[in-house]
């Protein structure tokens, strides 16, 4: 099945390329000509060291960090010369939740079907069905502020996913999730992508990425160390930690 | 003892922090301190002034300094204690419910003991400042003004020391109450503005008596006879009740000084000691999270109404500013409060200065009202970005236009200054004080001023946002300086129009060219305004990141 998506390429869905990113003029990057492509239909894993580049990267992509130097599109679409039409197809889950939390959830899921321009009978059809996903239930209708971390994990996935984004990225989403919300993330993850869509996530969980990802990018120091597809991931012959851990880790860190 | 030392260093960093060199910015500092000290100027000068002329009084033909000099700091004590009572309250509440940081301290292995003695301690210094801000330049201007000796002032350092001891004793017994009620007020929206409403309300009406007496006495030149023997035993009766303050002015004064140290220091005493337990009780709660516990409400109210972007986004900034009762507060103050101040301050100087000068002059008046007014409350649009705090990044990640973001702030702000102009402007014309052209000038003048300076605030906020404290941080006092330069701009044409072009060409053909004057500067100031938010507008809020 994974072979197959490999092997039979959808177009391109996101496309970075010679991305690099500091902090301030001063400092050096933290994403150092970093290039790779996403296709329609995959699922991607970002994996790195804690500081390696993964959320800076992330955040160029969403458009939330300038960034200076290097392209990235969405759908063909330049998110620094056509930002609205690149985020347009973009659904983002952050690593720090940003849903406002002095709305109610329901409230913050119809802001966003606004801002999509999702008509109200298809919003409505939607909210119902990742509500009988994520169950929030009567926590809808309470302010977000009241959330628990994972709660608000969980109407910051629905909201991301309520204009059913060509591209979908999330930022360390299994964090604080309980194991049931966390299968059906994961469940829901792969359903996304069968339907043609496109799902980055980035992880610390390196058994999840191995079992859930098409294709896995490894960043070490803002630079890319290897882009896997399903096949050279099989084909390791190791686990993918091991790999990991031989690969980005320096003996002088110990 | 080392936790304890720990936490100490801790809150002493955090206080020190709008200071440290990567934070300072000197022309906000600079601005800061221009206008504080513009402000003790006026008090100093008032004060010294009514004290100069408090003292001398003679009931008969006998003056009685001390006894003078007693009801004054009596007074002034009182008023040093209320606001302390006031300010620490609000200090100590805010330690209470500052969940983030319990939650980081109570992870940690910290003695809750320490915990509340670093923020007691830490209150007890905050309102010692503010004492030794306010009494230093009041005592030195009374020692100069009363031919009082040096000592006073250093009596006046010894009693700062006790008024937050005593203040810090009501603080403590209002702080659980008070915790309650806004936690309660906290979930109930409509009832808070109503409530902040009705308060402002009554304060304005408080506000008319009082200028209403004052512009009778005035005019009637009754106010020379203020003092005279009936009010003194009044004041004097009052301020003999006024403990613990009395014994603090007497020992200001000298008066049986030891005697009355002893019983300050008694006083400080017990007040620490009921200080110290009923905190305990506070913070002990707070510590175990008794007092952070969310009661959530349930509320089903499903509507999946299609909107459009820019109304969404301005729902959502009503949302958020009515669910958060600081901001509830100043927004719909402004739209209450701005009226009422119009029409009262525009009553008692149309009257005075018609009286003065023998000429019609209500008109300007009206308008260096309504614009001074309108523009110095605009100040709550400095925080129109920081308010955002880190959800502004939210708004980065989504397919809207970072224009349409920042003028559904400005159309919201808007909303309430025109509102509240237009009240205004109703107010004046139904009173009689101006007619309904005059009206349609003043609002339309008045309406761009206000639109200037809330671009104008909107964009200080977003060019330097204080997202972590979300009080629109150095861009608050920007915002009051470039007002009271507006503010004076339009007082200057004003007073050009109403006291030479009126003189010097027939009165209406004076009042419209002044009017004309007056017109052209506010487009001026919009246009100024609307150019600096928008310049370089899109390439800023990119690279802003909370």
């Amino acid at each position: 099945m994974s072979n197959d998506i490999s092997s039979n390429i959808g177009k391109e869905v996101l496309v970075v390329k010679d991305l690099k990113k500091r902090y301030n003029k001063n400092a050096d990057f933290t994403v150092k000509g970093l290039s790779f492509v996403c296709h329609e239909g995959e699922v991607v894993g970002i994996v790195g060291r804690n500081g390696a580049g993964k959320s800076t990267t992330i955040k160029c992509i969403t458009g939330l960090h300038p960034f200076d130097e290097g392209e990235i599109s969405i759908c063909g679409f330049d998110i620094v010369k056509e930002p609205i039409k690149a985020k347009y197809h973009l659904g983002y889950v952050p690593d720090v939740s940003l849903a406002f939390d002095k709305m109610t959830g329901i409230e913050y899921l119809n802001f966003i079907a606004d801002i999509f321009g999702i008509d109200s009978d298809v919003r409505k059809e939607r909210i119902e069905k990742l509500d009988s996903a994520f169950g929030l239930n009567n926590a809808l209708y309470r302010l977000i502020n009241s959330y628990s971390h994972g709660m608000k994990q969980k109407i910051s996935v629905m909201a991301s996913i309520l204009p059913e984004p060509d591209l979908w990225i999330l930022d360390e989403p299994l964090t604080g999730l309980d194991p049931q919300t966390s299968s059906v993330l994961k469940k829901l993850m792969k359903d996304y992508a069968t339907k043609g869509h496109t799902v980055i996530f980035s992880s610390h969980n390196l058994d999840v990425v191995e079992k859930l990802c098409d294709r896995v990018i490894i960043i070490s120091e803002g630079s890319l160390v290897k882009d896997m597809d399903r096949a050279e991931i099989e084909a390791l012959g190791t686990s993918l930690e091991e790999y990991f851990v031989n690969n980005t880790f320096d003996g002088d860190d110990l | 003892m080392s936790q304890f030392k720990a936490l100490l260093r801790k809150e002493f960093k955090t206080k020190l922090a709008p200071f440290k060199k990567e934070k300072r910015d000197v022309f906000s500092i600079l601005i800061n301190v221009f206008l504080t000290l513009s402000v003790c100027a006026v008090l100093i000068v008032v004060f010294g002034y009514f004290v100069d002329t408090y003292v001398s009084v003679k009931i008969g033909f006998e003056s009685a300094i001390v006894q003078r000099e007693r009801e004054i700091l009596t007074i002034l004590i009182t008023v040093l204690i209320l606001i302390n009572i006031i300010v620490g309250t609000s200090k100590i509440n805010r330690s209470i419910s500052d969940h983030m940081n319990w939650q980081a301290l109570l992870s940690l292995p910290i003695k809750s003991a320490d915990i509340f003695k670093t923020k007691l301690i830490f209150v007890y210094f905050d309102l010692l400042i503010l004492t030794l801000l306010a009494m230093l330049p009041l005592s030195i201007t009374f020692c100069i003004v009363a031919n009082a000796s040096f000592l006073f002032v250093v009596t006046g350092v010894l009693v700062s020391l006790i008024i937050p001891l005593v203040a810090l004793l009501f603080c403590s017994l209002l702080a659980l109450p008070v915790y309650y009620i806004k936690k309660f007020l906290s979930k109930n929206y409509i009832l808070t503005v109503i409530l902040f409403c009705l308060i402002l309300v009554a304060f304005f009406y408080l506000y008319s008596i009082i200028l209403g007496v004052l512009k009778s006495l005035l005019e009637t030149g009754e106010i020379k006879f203020i003092f005279n023997e009936e009010n003194i035993s009044l004041i004097e009766s009052i301020t003999s009740a006024l403990y613990p303050a009395n014994i603090l002015a007497d020992v200001m004064l000298l008066q049986n000084f030891w005697l009355n140290m002893l019983w300050a220091v008694l006083i400080g005493g017990v007040c620490f000691g009921v200080t110290y337990l009923a905190t305990k009780f506070i913070f002990d709660k707070a510590s175990k999270n008794q007092l952070l516990k969310i009661k959530d409400y349930s509320k089903k109210e499903t509507s999946y109404k299609k909107r459009r972007v820019l109304t969404s986004l301005i729902i959502k900034e009503y949302i958020s500013v009515l669910r958060t009762p600081s901001f509830s507060f100043q927004y719909f103050a402004t739209t209450i409060s701005l009226p009422l101040m119009v029409f009262v301050t525009c009553s008692l100087v149309t009257s005075l200065v018609n009286k003065l000068i023998f000429i019609d002059c209500n008109f300007e008046i009206a308008i260096i009202t309504i614009a001074m007014f309108s523009i110095l409350t605009n100040t709550f649009c400095a925080t129109n970005i920081s308010r955002e705090r880190k959800y502004f990044n939210f708004t980065k990640t989504v397919p809207i236009d970072y224009r349409q973001i920042v003028f559904s702030k400005v159309i919201f702000c808007s909303i309430a200054s025109l509102i509240s102009i237009l009240i205004s402007v109703i107010a004046l014309v139904i009173g009689g004080y101006i007619n309904v052209l005059q009206g349609l000038l003043s609002f339309i003048i008045t309406t761009l001023l206000s639109l200037g300076i809330i671009c104008f605030a909107t964009r200080k906020d977003l060019n330097k946002p204080d997202f972590d404290n979300q009080n629109g941080g150095t861009a608050v006092s920007f915002v009051i300086f470039f007002g009271l330069i507006i503010s004076s701009g339009v007082a200057v044409i004003a007073l050009l129009s109403s006291l030479y072009l009126k003189t010097v060409m027939e009165p209406l053909t004076g009042e419209i060219v002044g009017a004309t004057i007056l017109f052209v500067f506010a487009i001026l100031v919009f246009a100024f305004s609307l150019f600096y938010l928008l310049k370089g507008l899109g390439k800023k809020y990119s690279r802003t990141v909370a």
